[in-house]
C-alpha cells in the first residue's frame, strides 16, 4: 500500500515537471526577436540578368501633327417628328 | 272651265292662300331645323326626338340621329350614330353621309370610344379614316394603310387619307411612293380648297395641300436634296399658318447648303416684331452654327452667352409656373385665357407661347368643337323634362369634359416642349463652346491667327441663285422683305502666321 502511494507520488511530481517544462518552453518561444537589417543597398546597375534581349535597343517616337478631336455638333438629319406631328394635329 | 277658275277671284284667293301657308310652313321648319322653342309650344322637331325616344326597345337610333343633325346637334346625333353602328354594323349611304356631316362638325374624337371590331366591320370612308388615324396615333402603319385605302382620293376625307399614307411611307423611308401620294395630295386638296364656299372647309383643305408641300420639301432635305427642298418651300405662302414655322427649315436648308448668310438673314426674320411671338430655342443653335461655320467664334460665343443668360434663368422660372399650373383643373387652358397682364405675372414665356399656341390651327379647331358642344349642352338644358334630355346632356358633357382635358394637355405638351428644348440645345451650345475653344486653342498652339478679328457684311459676300433677287425695298410694304434677307458676312476661316516683334512671320 506504501509502495503504490510513493509510487503515485514521484509519478504526480514528475508529471508536473513535465507540465512546466513545457510552459516554460512556450513561454521561451513567445519572446523571441526577429532583427532585420536597418540599413540595406542595392546597387542594381551592378545586378546581372541572364538571357536575349528581344526589344530594339533605341526607343524612336514618329512625328505627326498633333490630333485634334471634333465634336459631333448638333445636325438636323430630318424633320419626320415634325410631319408625324402635322398629321396628328390636324384634327 | 279650269282656266276661268284658276284666273278668277277665287283661283287668286287660292294661289294666296297656298302662298301663304307654305311661307308660315316654311317659317315653322326653319324654327323647328334650330331646335328652338317656337312661342309657347316646343318645337316640332324637338318633339319628334322626344317621340322616337320614348318608343322604347324599338328606338330607331339611326332617324334619331338623322332628325337630331337636321335640328344642328350634332354631338348629340353621334351618340344614336354609334348606337346605330354596334346594333348594325354595315350600313348604307345616307347613314355614311349623317356620318360625314357629324364628323365635319365634331371631328374624330366622338368616334373614340367605339370598338375596333365595329370600325373595321362598318365599311365607309367616315370611320375609315378614325380607324386610320386611330391606328396612325398608334404606330401600326400598316393597318392604318390598310384602313384608309378604301378612301376615294376625291372623297371629302381623299386629301386627309392621302396625306395620312402618304406620310406613312415617308416615315418607313420608302419614298418613290410617298411622294406620289403627296403629289396627288397636294393636287385634290388645292382643287377641294377652291371649290369650297366656306371658310372653314377652305382652310382645312389648304392646310392639307401646304401640309403635303412641305412633307415633301422635308422629304428632299433627308435625302440631302437641299436645292430641292427650297424651291418646294418657296411655294408655301408667306401669308400661310405655317410658314412661321418653316423659316426654320428653310434656314437648315440653307445652313446644309452652306450658305450661312442665308441661314442668318432667315433666322434674323424671327427678330422682326411681326413674328415676336415665334421663338425658338433651336434658331438660337443654328445662328450660333452659322457664326461658327463663318469662323466668326466671337459672334458664336456671344449668341450662347445671350442664350445662357436669357433663356434657361426664364425657362427655370417656367418649370415653377408650370409645376403650379399643373395641380389646378384644367390650370394650363385658363392660362391662355388669361390677360396679356396677367400673362406676364404669371411668368417669363408664358404670355409669347400662350399666343403663339392660340394662333395653332389644331388649337383653335379643338377650341371650336368644345364650345360647340357647350353650346348643345345650354340648348338640351332649356327642352322639357324628359329621358332624353338627361341621356343628351349627361353624354355630351362627357364628351365636353373630353375634349376639355384634351385640350389642357395640348397646352401642357406645348409649354414643357419648349422648357425640354431649351434644356436640349442648351447642351448642343455648350458643345459648340467647348468646340471654339478647342480651335482658339488650336490657333495659339499652332502660333495662328484667324484673318481678321471682326468680320464686316458686304454685298459681294450675298450668294445668290436665278430665282433670288436683290431688293432694295424702296417704297415697298415692309412687311414684304420678311424671310427674303440674307447676311453679307465674309467666310473667317483663313489662317495667318503671326507677327513677332521683329516683324517676321513665325
Amino acid at each position: 500500500m506504501k509502495t503504490i502511494f510513493y509510487a503515485s507520488l514521484i509519478l504526480l511530481a514528475l508529471s508536473s515537471c513535465f507540465i512546466a517544462t513545457v510552459f516554460s518552453d512556450e513561454k521561451a518561444e513567445a519572446k523571441v526577436n526577429y532583427k532585420y537589417k536597418k540599413y540595406e543597398r542595392f546597387d542594381l546597375g551592378n545586378l546581372e540578368v541572364q538571357g536575349n534581349v528581344i526589344a530594339p535597343g533605341d526607343l524612336s517616337v514618329k512625328e505627326r501633327e498633333r490630333r485634334t478631336f471634333n465634336r459631333s455638333l448638333f445636325s438636323r438629319g430630318n424633320f419626320d417628328d415634325e410631319s408625324r406631328k402635322d398629321v396628328l394635329d390636324l384634327r | 272651265m279650269e282656266n276661268r277658275f284658276i284666273n278668277g277671284p277665287a283661283g287668286r284667293f287660292i294661289f294666296l292662300a297656298i302662298f301663304v301657308f307654305s311661307f308660315a310652313l316654311n317659317a315653322q321648319e326653319k324654327d323647328s331645323q334650330k331646335g328652338q322653342n317656337t312661342g309657347d309650344g316646343l318645337s316640332f322637331q324637338i318633339q319628334k326626338i322626344q317621340k322616337l325616344y320614348a318608343n322604347g326597345k324599338n328606338i330607331k337610333n339611326n332617324w334619331l340621329a338623322f332628325e337630331l343633325i337636321d335640328a344642328n346637334y350634332y354631338f348629340a346625333a353621334s351618340i344614336f350614330a354609334k348606337r346605330h353602328l354596334i346594333a348594325n354594323g354595315e350600313h348604307n349611304d345616307i347613314f355614311e353621309e349623317a356620318l360625314e356631316k357629324i364628323v365635319v362638325k365634331t371631328g374624330v374624337e366622338v368616334f373614340a370610344d367605339l370598338p375596333e371590331d365595329i370600325l373595321t366591320k362598318a365599311k365607309g370612308p367616315t370611320l375609315a379614316l378614325v380607324l386610320g388615324l386611330r391606328k396612325f396615333r398608334e404606330k401600326r402603319y400598316q393597318e392604318s394603310l390598310k384602313a384608309l385605302e378604301i378612301i376615294p382620293a376625291h372623297h371629302r376625307f381623299g386629301p386627309e387619307a392621302l396625306l395620312i399614307s402618304g406620310t406613312i411611307y415617308n416615315l418607313q423611308g420608302m419614298q418613290n411612293k410617298a411622294i406620289d401620294l403627296y403629289r396627288t395630295c397636294h393636287r385634290t386638296a388645292t382643287y377641294a380648297a377652291n371649290k369650297s364656299k366656306h371658310e372653314k372647309l377652305e382652310r382645312y383643305y389648304s392646310l392639307i395641300s401646304e401640309f403635303c408641300l412641305i412633307h415633301t420639301a422635308r422629304m428632299e432635305y433627308k435625302n440631302k436634296q437641299y436645292d430641292k427642298s427650297l424651291m418646294l418651300y418657296d411655294d408655301i405662302d408667306k401669308n400661310s399658318y405655317q410658314w412661321p414655322y418653316i423659316l426654320l427649315e428653310k434656314a437648315w436648308g440653307q445652313y446644309q447648303s452652306q450658305d450661312y448668310n442665308r441661314t442668318l438673314g432667315l433666322l434674323v426674320t424671327y427678330k422682326s416684331p411681326l413674328l415676336d411671338s415665334y421663338f425658338f430655342p433651336e434658331a438660337e443653335l443654328l445662328t450660333a452654327l452659322s457664326y461658327f461655320k463663318l469662323c466668326l467664334y466671337d459672334d458664336a460665343l456671344q449668341i450662347i452667352d445671350n442664350y445662357y443668360a436669357d433663356y434657361r434663368p426664364k425657362s427655370e422660372s417656367l418649370k415653377l409656373t408650370l409645376a403650379k399650373l399643373a395641380k389646378e383643373k384644367n390650370g394650363f387652358l385658363a392660362t391662355i385665357f388669361k390677360q396679356r397682364s396677367e400673362k406676364e405675372d404669371l411668368g417669363p414665356f408664358i404670355s409669347k407661347l400662350a399666343t403663339q399656341i392660340r394662333k395653332e390651327v389644331k388649337f383653335n379647331l379643338d377650341l371650336l368643337t368644345l364650345r360647340r358642344a357647350q353650346d348643345e349642352i345650354q340648348a338640351f338644358n332649356s327642352w322639357p323634362n324628359s329621358m332624353v334630355k338627361y341621356l343628351l346632356i349627361g353624354e355630351i358633357q362627357d364628351m365636353a369634359n373630353y375634349l376639355e382635358h384634351g385640350l389642357n394637355q395640348y397646352v401642357a405638351s406645348k409649354f414643357y416642349k419648349f422648357i425640354n428644348d431649351v434644356h436640349k440645345f442648351s447642351y448642343e451650345l455648350f458643345n459648340i463652346k467647348l468646340e471654339i475653344l478647342s480651335k482658339k486653342r488650336g490657333l495659339i498652339y499652332s502660333n495662328l491667327k484667324l484673318v481678321a478679328d471682326r468680320a464686316r457684311g458686304s454685298e459681294i459676300n450675298v450668294k445668290r441663285k436665278s430665282t433670288q433677287h436683290f431688293w432694295d425695298f424702296r417704297g415697298g410694304f415692309w412687311a414684304d422683305e420678311l424671310g427674303e434677307y440674307s447676311f453679307g458676312l465674309k467666310s473667317n476661316c483663313q489662317e495667318i502666321g503671326i507677327k513677332n516683334a521683329q516683324g517676321d512671320k513665325q
